[in-house]
């Protein structure tokens, strides 16, 4: 199971990036997230993305998973996820004030998960099981370092993080709670 | 006791300041008291050389039948100048607080320049509440 | 001129370089940087390994951030064509340091939260940089906040005695000049960051009780107004 990390800056350019293989077991899913979003959220992109990934538009609905088509792995569909989950979020935290935003969108056998910061430095998560509370964690533990990241008077809101310590505690939090 | 006036003099021998609080001195005119203060300048450098017993940080104290002068001298060179008459006895303790509004009002203002005359409103306030604009008792 | 007497005053800087030259190698002078081997020897950990909490109630030395605070107004004097350039530039560098403080300060309100919020309202949102971000930067809030009564767009934040004016005296001529701006751009990168964008910036406004009364003036851009209508 992979969890993909973006973490993009109040201009949405990505800042940084990490691709996590979890060895915990997936958990599995007993209801599907999606019913409880607006389809649109993902119909939108549907389009494009199933053009991406190679899927037909049919099995994008199939739910739980279970039918797995094209590259849904490739690079750039994840990038893709990630960036049209983008305009979700965007709607969301303007009306919510939470920073955890969990399961914002869902593509295929991704699920989408957000962490908006106070200066609108947004971490989105794409995962495959469910995993709140985890994910929640994994989510506090990067806000921690990344507004340690963000003190180093080198560091801007725009500028991509290439610390190597930044990437080290990022991946501790990762193995820890995904 | 009366306080007459306050001078400051920098690391060269230059008045950077210079104000009256008490009538009683003479007057005049800016370049005396340029001459004044760097003759001072001149005499302080000589009194730290006098002393038998090695080095010496110069003359503190100047007294004449009806003035006196208390001088400060801060590490870097700069020196406060305070005219009094005889009887005044808190010149140094009034030198210090001096001391305290020039590393405030002067050296913390970034529209100062080092070196050049002092033209700062904070300071000049600040000296104001601490000797007055006119006579002390 | 030598004097060659230690002063009292001088005595105390003396023996603060002596005990720093122990710690450097002797060709080392007091502006050089530490080598990397007494970097290691000291005991300050990474800022990764370090507590973000541990320094919530350290205080700074106000001398050293106002000597601090003048070199970095004469750096831009030098490098600036006139006022509303000057002005600008302390705007930008505020805005550097509000960047900043907002995550920092955020983080440390809500890191043990179980549900963290970040502010969405306007008018909350005033009121945490009229007495949290104050008391985060200069340790004490604004005195007032204030809505512009002509323009709906428009608010204020006044402080009766700016800390990071204390010691400036601005000359004659520069009248117009408010150092302050470099709070009004800390403003402006707090209420950028929660997604309120607006122009920011400090103008003085003394009284006779407070010479050195400054205004931060707010002007909203017209998103966020019509955001908060429909937030109603």
């Amino acid at each position: 199971m992979s969890h993909h990390l973006f973490i993009l800056s109040p201009s949405d350019t990505p800042l940084y990036s990490l691709t996590h293989y979890s060895t915990k077991p997936t958990p599995s899913i007993s209801s599907p997230l999606s019913a409880n979003l607006p389809t649109w959220s993902t119909s939108a992109f549907a389009g494009t993305l199933t053009a991406l990934s190679g899927a037909s538009s049919a099995t994008h609905h199939t739910s739980g998973g279970s039918v797995r088509m094209g590259g849904g792995q490739d690079r750039h569909v994840i990038q893709m996820i990630a960036n049209a989950s983008l305009d979700v979020v965007e709607d969301i935290m303007k009306k919510d004030g939470a920073m955890y935003l969990k399961s914002v969108d869902r593509f295929n056998e991704w699920t989408v998960s957000a962490f908006i910061t106070p200066g609108n430095t947004k971490f989105v998560l794409l995962h495959e099981g469910k995993n709140e509370d985890g994910i929640k964690g994994f989510f506090m533990e990067v806000w921690e370092v990344y507004v340690k990241a963000i003190l180093n008077p080198f560091q801007t809101a725009h500028t991509p993080i290439r610390s190597p310590l930044f990437d080290a505690k990022v991946r501790v939090s990762a193995k820890k709670h995904l | 006791m009366a306080i007459y006036g306050l001078w400051v003099i920098n690391k060269a021998g230059g008045l950077v300041y210079q104000r009256n609080f008490a009538e009683g001195l003479a007057q005049l005119s800016s370049n005396e008291y340029l001459v004044l203060a760097g003759t001072l300048h001149g005499i302080h450098a000589i009194t730290s050389r006098l002393s038998p017993t090695g080095a010496s940080s110069g003359a503190h104290v100047i007294e004449g039948e009806t003035f006196k002068i208390t001088i400060l001298l801060t590490a870097t060179g700069t020196k406060f100048v305070l005219l009094t008459s005889p009887a005044e006895t808190s010149s140094e303790f009034i030198l210090q607080r001096v001391y305290d509004a020039y590393a405030d009002a002067v050296m913390k203002n970034p529209f100062h320049t080092l070196e050049m005359p002092i033209r700062s409103e904070g300071f000049d306030m600040r000296i104001t509440t601490l000797i007055g604009t006119g006579q002390t008792s | 001129m030598a004097y060659p007497q230690p002063h009292p005053r001088l005595s105390i800087l003396s023996t603060s370089s002596q005990s720093s030259t122990d710690h450097f190698p002797p060709s080392s002078t007091r502006f050089s940087l530490p080598t990397p081997q007494s970097r290691s020897n000291a005991s300050r950990p990474n800022i990764y390994d370090r507590n973000l909490n541990k320094t919530r109630i350290a205080e700074v030395s106000s001398a050293a951030f106002a000597f601090l605070f003048s070199e970095l107004v004469q750096y831009t004097q030098k490098r600036v064509s006139g006022i509303n350039d000057l002005e600008r530039r302390l705007n930008t560098l505020g805005y550097r340091v509000g960047v900043r403080v907002l995550e920092l300060m955020v983080w440390r309100a809500e890191s043990s939260s179980k549900v963290p919020k970040r502010e969405i309202r306007l008018l909350p949102t005033l009121m945490s940089i009229h007495t949290q971000v104050w008391k985060t930067v200069f340790g004490k809030p604004a005195d007032a906040i204030e809505k512009s009564v002509e323009n709906a767009d428009e608010y204020m934040i006044i402080d009766n005695d700016p800390p990071l004016e204390r010691h400036i005296s601005v000359p004659r001529d520069m009248s117009q000049l408010s150092c302050s701006s470099f709070t009004a751009g800390i403003v402006e990168a707090v209420l950028d960051g929660l997604g309120f964008p607006a122009r920011v910036t400090a103008h003085n406004t003394p009284t006779a009780q407070h010479p050195s009364r400054t205004t931060i003036l707010i002007k909203l851009e017209k998103s966020v107004l019509d955001r908060e209508e429909l937030l109603k």
